[in-house]
C-alpha cells in the first residue's frame, strides 16, 4: 500500500487554491470526492451532467478535470466532453474517474488525451497522489527550470521534475502511470520489477493485465520513436526489467 | 430404425398390388374353368344327341359275367411271357375265388386264399384273332393226367363260347401234361360215346411259376362268339376262379367297336379325347391318346409351375385315373352319367389337369352307355400363365417405382432432418455458445418450420446467453458505484473524529471494500481475457518455452516461498508462436490452483515435454484426486471443485481462462489423474510447430 506521507507537503506549495472540476452524476461520489479535495486545499466545483459542465467550463477553466464516463443518461457523455474540453484547452490534465474498467474504454478515453484513467474503487490518498503529480508535471511545464533533475539510461532520458520521457532525443507522450512505470523499470536496469512494484510506483491500484497493457502501450509508443525499440523485457511470471544493454 | 428403413417397409404395402392381381386372376382362372366345363358339356350333349341320330349308340349288355376285351395294335407272341401285353400298356383284372373281384391289377403277386386259384386275366384283340392271359396263383401245381378223367383233372383253364344268347355253349379245356406249347381240347360225342378232340386254333404257351403257372392263348375272333366265359380249376382242390361258373351260362363278350371309335374322331377338338363306355361300364370306343399341343411339351419353370398350382388351388383337386388304359370305367366317378347323370369333374395327374365329363347315352328311355371326354387344361394354364407374367411385370414395375419413390423420398427426407441434426448441433457449442448462425430452411413443409422454429429458438437462446453472460460485467459496473460511495466514505471518515472502537470498524469496513472490489474485478476478468484473447494474433511472439518456463520456474518459487517447486525441462529448446504474456497468465492459474491443492510437504512439478511433435506444458502437484466426473467439467467457466471456502474469493474461472487461453491457440487443456493416484497433471498442449 501507498501512503500519502510525501504529498502532505503538497498543499503547502500552493500559492493560490487549485481549481477541480469534478463532473460526476453520482452525488455521492461527487460530495465525498469534493470533501476529500477540499480537506487537501483544493477548490472544487461540481457538474451533474455534460451541459452544465461545459457551461461552467465557458466561464472559466479549472487546474485539473476529474470526468465520469458515464453521465446520466449519456452512456459516453464523458469522453465527448473530454473531446470538447481538450479542444479548448489543450494542456488542462483530465482524470477519467469510471466504473467501467474495459480494455477498450481505457484505450478509448486514453486516446482522446485524458491524462489518466482511474477506476472508481481507487482510494482516496490515490487519487490525490495521482492528481497531485499531474497537477506538478504541469507546473513543471509552465515554469521551467535551469537545472531539471534527469535521469539517462542510453537513449532514454527522463525528466524527474517534468515528468517527461525522450528516446534519443524525440519526446515520448506518456500519462503519469506510464511514467511511473518507465522510471520505476529504468532507475535500476537489468532488475526485474513485479507487477506490484510496477503499482505501487504508479501509485495505483491495478489487476495485473491492466499493467499488462500499460506495458504493451508503453512499448508501443516507444516504437512509435524508434521501431526498434525492445530495451523493456519481459521477464515470465515475474514482470518486466529494464534492458541493461 | 433409420427413416428410410421404415418408409422401405412401408412401401412394402405396394406388394398388396400383386396380391390383389392373383386375387383377380384366381376369379379369372375360376371362371375360365367354369366355362370350360360348360363349353364340353355342350360339346358331349351334342355329341350324345348325334350319336343317337346317327343310331351308333352301343347295346345294353349285362355287366353278370361280361368279358372286356381291350383292344391292341399289334399281334402278340404266344410264348408265355407278358412282355408284350405290358408293352402295349394292356391292363389285367383280378378274380378271386368263385366272385368277380374288380379293380386293375398289373405285375406283381396276388396271393390266392390257398384253395382258390388267384387270377390275373386280360383279354384283347387286333380285330382278327382273340388273345388270352392267365396269371394263376395257386398252392400246389397238378398237371394235367391223360390217364385221368378226361379233361377233368389237373390245373386247367376252360373256355365256355356261344355264339348267341341261350345257343349252346361249347366248353373247351386248355390243359397241359407239362408245360410248354398247348391246345385246347373239348370233349366230343361220338357215336354215343364221348371222346376228347384237340381245337387247334385255340393254342399257346403254359409256363410254370413257382407258385402256380402263366398262361397265354390265342383264337381267331371269329370263334369266340358273342357269349364267353373262362373258369380256373385248380387240380389240386378242384375249386375254380373265374367270369362264370363250369356249368354256368357265360357272360357277354365285350369287344371294341373300332367304327364307333370312327365315328368319334369326327366329334374331336383340339386336346380332347373322347370314348363311349357301354351300361356295364366298359370302354367300347376310344379315340386315341389326347394330342398335345406344342405349348405343352414345354414344361414351365418349375417353381412357376408350382407358383400357379398354389395360386390356382389346384391341389385340392382328385388325383387323375387314367381309366382309358384298362377300359373298366365302373369304379370312376364318371360311371355315374350311366344312372342318367352327366358328370363334370376336373382331376390333377402331376402338373396337368384334366377337366373328365361323362354324358348318358339314352336309347328308347334306358340309358345304354355313356360318352365320356377329357379335355387337358392347356389353354387355362397358357391364360393364367400370359396375366400371370403380364401381372407380374406390371407389378415388379410398379414395386420398383414405388419403393425407388419411396427411398428417394426418405432419403431426401432424411437428409433434410440430418442436415438439421447437424445444423442444429454445430450451432450450439460445448459451453452454449452460439458458434455459428443456424441456417434457417425456407421450405414450406414441417420440416421448414421446424428449422425456422428452432432457429429462431437459437436466436432466443442466444439473447439469453448473451444476457446471462454480460451481467457479470454489468452487475461489476453497477456494483462499482456503491462501492465507490462505500469506500470514499470511508476514505472520508478516517479523516474525521471517530473513536477507536469507531477506526476498527473503519478498517474493517475498509477490508470488506477491498475484498467486494477484487470480487469484482474476478467477475470482469474473464470477460475482459476474451476481448483480449479475441485479438491474440497480434500478440504472437516466437518464444522459447525451455526459456519462458525456466523463468516461470524462478518467479513461482519466489511468489510461493513455502512451496517446493519442481523443474522437468525438455532437453532441446522448444520454440512456439504464442502470446506469451496469456500463456503466462493460464499458467499463473494452474500453478496457483497446484500451490493451493498440494499437500504439505508435497512438490508442484513444472513440466515441458514434446509428444508427437507437439510441446505439452504441465503442472502438477501432489495431493488429494480429482473427482472421476469432473474432469470434464473442470475447465468450464464458474465451475469449481473445491469444497472448502479458502481465504481468496474463488469463482471457478481459473481454469475457465486457461482453456480460453488454450483454445485461441489450437490447443487443448486437459486435466486428470496421475496414474499412480499421488496427485494431479494439468497440462496444455500446443499444436505441432
Amino acid at each position: 500500500m501507498v501512503t500519502c506521507a510525501g504529498l502532505s507537503g503538497n498543499a503547502g506549495l500552493e500559492k493560490m487554491p487549485r481549481h477541480i472540476a469534478i463532473v460526476e452524476d453520482e452525488p455521492d461520489i461527487a460530495a465525498n470526492y469534493r470533501d476529500a479535495f477540499q480537506r487537501y486545499g483544493f477548490t472544487v466545483s461540481h457538474y451533474a451532467d455534460r451541459p452544465s459542465a461545459l457551461a461552467g467550463f465557458r466561464l472559466g477553466l479549472p487546474d485539473l478535470a476529474v470526468i465520469d464516463v458515464g453521465l446520466g443518461d449519456e452512456i459516453e457523455g464523458g469522453f465527448d466532453l473530454c473531446r470538447e474540453l481538450r479542444s479548448q484547452a489543450p494542456t488542462l490534465p483530465i482524470v477519467f474517474l469510471t466504473a467501467r474498467d474495459d480494455e477498450l474504454d481505457v484505450i478509448s478515453g486514453l486516446r482522446l488525451g485524458a491524462d489518466d484513467y482511474l477506476t472508481k474503487d481507487i482510494s482516496i490518498a490515490h487519487m490525490m497522489a495521482r492528481v497531485n503529480a499531474l497537477l506538478r508535471r504541469v507546473d513543471m511545464i509552465n515554469t521551467p527550470k535551469e537545472q531539471d533533475e534527469i535521469l539517462e539510461r542510453g537513449q532514454l532520458a527522463i525528466n524527474i521534475d517534468r515528468m517527461s520521457v525522450s528516446w534519443g532525443g524525440q519526446l515520448v507522450d506518456l500519462t503519469v502511470t506510464e511514467f511511473w512505470i518507465v522510471h520505476c523499470l529504468a532507475r535500476h536496469p537489468g532488475q526485474v520489477r513485479n507487477r506490484q512494484q510496477l503499482m505501487d510506483a504508479a501509485q495505483t491500484v491495478l489487476d495485473n493485465n491492466t499493467v499488462t497493457s500499460h506495458i504493451k502501450r508503453i512499448r508501443k509508443k516507444f516504437q512509435a520513436v524508434a521501431a526498434d525499440f525492445s530495451a523493456i523485457e519481459t521477464a515470465y511470471g515475474m514482470g518486466y526489467r529494464w534492458s541493461s544493454q | 430404425m433409420r427413416l428410410s428403413r421404415q418408409l422401405l417397409l412401408v412401401s412394402l404395402l405396394v406388394l398388396v398390388l400383386p396380391l390383389a392381381g392373383v386375387r383377380w386372376i384366381q376369379e379369372m382362372e375360376l371362371t375360365f374353368r367354369d366355362q370350360q366345363t360348360q363349353l364340353l358339356s355342350a360339346s358331349l350333349r351334342a355329341t350324345a344327341a348325334s350319336l343317337a341320330l346317327r343310331d351308333e349308340l352301343p347295346e345294353p349288355v349285362q355287366a353278370e359275367g361280361a368279358v372286356y376285351v381291350q383292344s391292341v395294335g399289334v399281334d402278340l407272341v404266344m410264348d408265355g411271357y407278358f412282355e408284350d401285353w405290358w408293352a402295349q400298356s394292356l391292363s389285367s383284372r383280378s378274380y378271386k375265388g368263385d366272385s368277380y373281384k374288380g379293380g386293375s391289377y398289373k405285375g406283381g403277386s396276388y396271393k390266392g386264399d390257398g384253395v382258390h386259384p388267384a387270377v390275373q386275366f386280360s383279354a384283347s384283340t387286333d380285330g382278327n384273332n382273340l388273345y388270352l392271359m392267365f396269371l394263376v396263383q395257386q398252392e400246389k401245381p397238378l398237371y394235367y393226367n391223360p390217364v385221368g378223367v378226361p379233361l377233368k383233372n389237373g390245373d386247367r383253364v376252360q373256355l365256355s363260347i356261344s355264339s348267341e344268347n341261350n345257343a349252346k355253349v361249347q366248353t373247351y379245356t386248355v390243359a397241359t401234361e407239362a408245360p410248354g406249347q398247348v391246345v385246347a381240347r373239348y370233349m366230343e360225342n361220338w357215336n354215343g360215346m364221348s371222346r376228347v378232340r384237340r381245337e387247334n386254333r385255340i393254342r399257346g404257351s403254359w409256363r410254370e411259376l413257382p407258385k402256380g403257372y402263366q398262361l397265354e392263348l390265342m383264337m381267331p375272333l371269329t370263334m369266340a362268339g358273342k357269349n364267353f366265359g373262362f373258369t380256373v380249376v385248380s387240380g389240386a382242390t378242384e375249386q375254380w376262379t373265374g367270369s362264370v361258373g363250369p356249368n354256368d351260362e357265360p357272360g357277354e363278350l365285350i369287344l371294341p367297336d373300332n367304327h364307333l371309335s370312327r365315328v368319334l374322331e369326327v366329334y374331336l377338338e383340339d386336346d380332347m379325347r373322347l370314348g363311349v363306355i357301354n351300361s356295364a361300364g366298359w370302354q367300347i370306343a376310344s379315340t386315341p391318346t389326347v394330342r398335345r399341343s406344342k405349348a405343352d411339351d414345354s414344361e414351365p419353370f418349375w417353381l412357376v409351375s408350382w407358383f400357379y398350382r398354389m395360386i390356382l388351388s389346384w391341389n385340392q383337386l382328385p388325383t387323375y385315373q387314367n381309366d382309358w388304359r384298362s377300359g373298366g370305367w365302373q369304379n370312376s366317378d364318371l360311371s355315374t352319367a350311366l344312372k342318367g347323370e352327366p358328370v363334370v369333374l376336373w382331376e390333377r395327374e402331376n402338373n396337368r389337369y384334366r377337366l373328365l365329363a361323362s354324358w348318358p347315352l339314352v336309347k328308347d328311355g334306358n340309358v345304354v352307355g355313356a360318352l365320356i371326354a377329357e379335355e387337358g387344361s392347356q389353354a387355362v394354364l397358357s391364360l393364367a400363365s400370359r396375366s400371370f407374367d403380364r401381372l407380374f411385370s406390371l407389378s415388379f414395375l410398379v414395386i420398383v417405382l414405388a419403393s425407388g419413390g419411396l427411398l428417394g423420398y426418405a432419403s431426401w427426407l432424411s437428409f433434410r432432418i440430418r442436415k438439421l441434426h447437424r445444423a442444429a448441433e454445430q450451432c450450439i457449442s460445448k459451453d452454449g455458445r452460439l458458434q455459428s448462425d443456424f441456417p434457417a430452411s425456407k421450405s414450406a413443409d414441417e420440416l421448414g418450420e421446424l428449422s425456422r422454429s428452432i432457429a429462431a429458438m437459437v436466436a432466443r437462446q442466444e439473447n439469453h446467453t448473451e444476457y446471462l453472460r454480460s451481467l457479470g460485467s454489468k452487475l461489476s459496473h453497477e456494483l462499482r458505484t456503491p462501492l465507490a460511495v462505500v469506500r470514499s466514505s470511508l476514505d472520508n471518515l478516517s479523516h474525521e473524529e471517530v473513536g477507536k472502537q469507531g477506526q476498527v470498524y473503519v478498517s474493517r469496513a475498509l477490508a470488506g471494500a477491498d475484498r467486494l472490489s477484487g470480487l469484482l474485478n474476478s467477475i470482469s476478468e474473464a470477460n475482459r481475457l476474451e476481448n483480449i484473447i479475441a485479438d491474440a494474433d497480434s500478440e504472437r511472439e516466437t518464444v522459447d518455452l525451455r526459456l519462458m518456463l525456466e523463468d516461470l520456474f524462478q518467479a513461482y518459487s519466489s511468489v510461493y516461498p513455502d512451496t517446493h517447486f519442481v523443474l522437468s525441462n525438455a532437453q532441446a529448446p522448444c520454440t512456439v508462436d504464442i502470446a506469451p504474456e496469456l500463456v503466462v497468465q493460464a499458467m499463473d492459474k494452474l500453478v496457483s490452483n497446484a500451490v493451493d491443492f498440494c499437500l504439505e510437504g508435497g512438490a508442484v512439478t513444472l513440466r515441458l515435454t514434446v509428444k508427437q511433435g507437439q510441446p505439452v506444458l504441465s503442472v502438477e502437484n501432489d495431493g488429494p484426486l480429482l473427482p472421476e466426473q469432473a474432469e470434464a467439467q473442470l475447465f468450464d467457466s464458474m465451475f469449481t471443485a473445491r469444497t472448502a471456502r479458502g481465504e481468496k474469493p474463488h469463482l471457478g474461472l481459473g481454469l475457465y481462462i486457461v482453456r480460453l487461453v488454450m483454445e485461441a491457440h489450437g490447443g487443448e487443456a486437459i486435466a486428470n489423474n496421475r496414474g499412480d493416484g499421488t496427485g494431479v497433471t494439468f497440462s496444455m498442449t500446443f499444436p505441432k510447430v
